[in-house]
């Protein structure tokens, strides 16, 4: 993976139009040539290795940014703008990028513009901008605001304005084609070409299907999970292979919800952690709370030792369950306290964590040992996405 | 130059009472309060008790109460991020920022939406309705940032979702810092 | 911070905050030597307390004002509450659309706490609309209405039009929503 970023086109120039050393004083002849011209680099084509860091940049948050590493080395690779409070996704065939951006005239007030900004995904280069043209909702950014369909045809946003809705935008033909009301609900998971399905504010899971001129209907399965006791965190589990939410709670469970058909399934929930570490204070919490490793359906957890409403507290180890049956594998524990966790969806994968100090971890989760540190990428990076889940 | 005494407290609310019957402005602060006591076109009644109630000599010992946060919470120094009214406020504090803890600062505008939380305040051990509300305008202040989670739901339930930059409604959608004015004593 | 405001900002306070914030803003003189501008310093110094919101007044603050605003008007595009929210009481169907719309209908509240609620909102903020025959919101009323899950900007167009029809509501204007504005 090292060899990633590849270096194109002329590098050198050559000397051999220098013959020899002019005598002093003498005139010289010809042009200019330099020993070096600038060239630009190009990534390498996706692979299931590569991580996108999304910072946020909370001090001065119009100027957040993606960088772009090597997520076998924690090499950086690349690094492109975004805006405010933004988005990203990377298209199913991994050949182009989404940002999903807010912009003003004049920085911070004038005219406000929102688009999907579609970029090449090896010269990073802007292909497009899409307008959304009733916006987004500016929150601090969560994943699954911004969905792409496995087919990778639609990318939805959320929206509140105040109305809930989700905006679908044709990412082939560069055009939002309609919004789909959601009332109540909120976050996009989208699990097949013309479906998402949302949380909603009385615990009911609602999966809307759409055609291809942005009409839908909606079907609500109720009482998934306990809005008011016991949230499910935005970053639960989400296996987009297997149409699998794995809801996890603020108290710690887990309720695996089928979001295969018109209507959600919820399955037989279980516990993360045992009574007894209920009771020494395990408790799920961070940023990016959980992701999963889609082809062995596993289930990474950030987890730390607090007490209700410490949801947000970042987590000192990750654990590793078995999504099917609840058992858990393996506890990693992290050299310093984490936000945010993603595993790549390759055959060896790695466990990637954005720590307290902005600084990027990775482990190999055969082992459970840690492969690097990097220095601080950015300074508050927030979201890990990697491809195929 | 003095403190503020009894006596000017007093003639305060008068003219603030003779102020909310001539104004109508719905932005008038005085004529929100008077709407949360009585309801919008009644006469003010304004949610002020006189005398100090003997809850206060009476606050149950902190490690009592409900909250963890109130807990550790101080009513000094709206500086820190243990003052009681942060117990969800999560940004940057506008009281480090050239404003107070319901005081935008210069160049910023108080958005008219915002989401309503509940801290308890350690002095007398009630629990009181705080806005959380964000001042708008400039880009990040940048100063004391604090992460209280206390009642912070997931935006599924945007009503107590402390993620939003609850601009909605003020001239600009851009985040500034987060104040936490006191909306009123709850039972 | 408070006290260099006061001069020009004494009659535009919007944030909603604490009555002492007020009383200094107001305050001639006021300043100098205060040391503390700390709205609890002030209020243990001049043994002033809150009276208990009326909790009515308390579900309404923590599940409706935040957007809908203190006195029933906030954003633009949030629909009004104060002295609009009453017309919707004049037709049945008006009536079932205020708790069938979603932030109503599905909010954690009991069916008790949202009769309570709406009833207090429409007795205090939009009285002069109510129908002379308004009866109060039951909690079995509550219930039953709270199931439906209704298409809102429809359900909404249609109630309004009827209203008009009905000459229940003088223009459509009063109850109309503007368009999503970008800021």
């Amino acid at each position: 993976m090292r060899g990633s970023v590849v270096a194109t086109v002329a590098g050198a120039v050559l000397l051999a139009a220098a013959p020899r050393c002019p005598a002093a004083g003498a005139e010289a002849r010809g042009k200019l040539t330099t020993a070096e011209s600038p060239t630009v680099a190009v990534l390498a084509p996706m692979n299931p290795r590569r991580l996108f860091v999304l910072d946020t940049m909370f001090p001065a948050a119009q100027a957040a940014k993606t960088y772009v590493l090597d997520g076998s080395t924690g090499a950086i690779e690349g690094m492109f703008n975004q805006a405010y409070w933004p988005n990203f996704g990377i298209s199913p065939d991994g050949t182009e990028l989404y940002a999903v951006d807010t912009y003003w005239e004049k920085h911070t007030r004038g005219r406000r513009s929102d688009y999907i900004v579609v970029r090449d995904a090896r010269t990073l280069d802007v292909r497009e901008d899409v307008p959304l043209p009733n916006g987004r909702q500016i929150i601090v950014s969560k994943k699954n605001n911004f969905d792409i369909t496995p087919d990778g045809r639609y990318g939805l946003t959320y929206n509140l304005a105040p109305e809930t809705a989700v905006t679908i935008t044709d990412l082939r033909a560069r055009r939002t084609v309609g919004e789909v009301a959601i009332p109540g609900c909120a976050l996009i998971f989208a699990q097949a070409p013309h479906r998402f399905s949302s949380l909603c504010a009385d615990g009911a899971v609602l999966t809307a299907s759409f055609d291809d001129d942005g009409a839908f209907t909606t079907q609500r399965a109720t009482r998934v999970f306990d809005a008011v006791n016991d949230p499910a965190f935005e970053h639960s589990g989400w296996d987009k292979p297997h149409r699998t939410l794995y809801l996890v709670t603020y108290h710690g469970r887990v309720i695996p919800v089928d979001l295969d058909g018109e209507k959600a399934v919820p399955g037989t929930p279980w516990w993360l952690a045992s009574e007894q570490e209920r009771a020494e204070g395990w408790l799920p919490g961070g940023w990016q709370v959980s992701h999963v490793h889609s082809a062995t359906r596993r289930l990474y957890v950030l987890m730390h030792q607090g007490h209700y409403w410490t949801e947000k507290s970042s987590g000192t180890e990750v654990w590793e369950f078995d999504a099917a049956d609840g058992r858990r594998l393996q506890r990693i524990r992290l050299p310093e306290p984490a936000q945010s966790i993603s595993v790549s969806q390759d055959d060896a994968p790695l466990l990637y964590a954005i720590t307290d100090s902005a600084r990027i971890l990775a482990f190999r989760l055969d082992t459970g040992a840690l492969l690097y540190r990097t220095e601080p990428v950015g300074f508050t990076p927030q979201l890990l996405t990697v491809w195929g889940n | 130059m003095r403190l503020v005494s009894q006596s000017a407290i007093d003639r305060l609310f008068e003219r603030m009472a003779r102020a909310t019957a001539q104004r109508t402005s719905r932005r008038s602060f005085l004529a929100q309060l008077g709407a949360w006591a009585a309801g919008a076109g009644a006469l003010p009644l304004l949610p002020v008790a006189r005398a100090a109630p003997a809850a206060a000599a009476n606050a149950p010992p902190r490690e009592e109460l409900a909250s963890v946060f109130a807990r550790n919470a101080q009513t000094n120094d709206p500086t820190q991020c243990n003052y009681w009214r942060y117990c969800a406020s999560d940004g940057y504090l506008c009281a480090c920022c050239g404003g107070g803890p319901s005081t935008c600062p210069p160049g910023t505008s108080p958005s008219p939406t915002s989401w309503i939380g509940s801290c308890i305040n350690p002095d007398d051990g009630k629990t009181y309705l705080i806005a959380y509300r964000d001042c708008c305008g400039q880009d990040s202040c940048g100063r004391c940032s604090c992460l209280g989670q206390e009642g912070d739901m997931p935006s599924y339930r945007p009503q107590l979702n402390s993620d939003i930059v609850w601009c909605l409604g003020a001239p600009s959608m851009v985040y500034h810092c987060s104040s936490a004015g006191l909306v009123g004593l709850a039972e | 911070m408070l006290r260099r405001r006061a001069g020009s900002h004494a009659a535009g306070l919007g944030v909603a905050g604490f009555a002492l914030g007020v009383a200094l803003a107001l305050a001639p003189g006021v300043g100098a030597q205060v040391t503390s501008n700390v709205p609890d310093v002030l209020a243990r110094r001049e043994g002033l307390w809150l009276a208990p919101l009326p909790r009515a007044a308390q579900i309404y603050a923590t599940t409706c004002a935040g957007c809908h605003g203190e006195m029933g008007r906030s954003a633009d595009e949030i629909p009004v509450l104060a002295n609009r929210v009453g017309y919707f009481a004049r037709t049945p169907a008006g009536r079932r659309y205020l708790v069938e719309v979603p932030n109503v209908a599905l909010s954690p509240r009991t069916d008790a706490e949202i009769a309570l609620v709406m009833n207090w909102l429409l007795e205090n903020y939009s009285r002069g609309e109510l129908p002379r025959d308004f009866v109060p919101y039951s909690e079995e009323e509550v219930r039953d209405l709270r199931m439906a899950r209704i298409d809102v900007a429809r359900t909404r167009a249609q109630v309004v039009s009827d209203l008009v029809a009905r000459r229940l509501l003088p223009s459509a204007d009063l109850l109309a929503l503007p368009a999503t504005r970008s800021y």
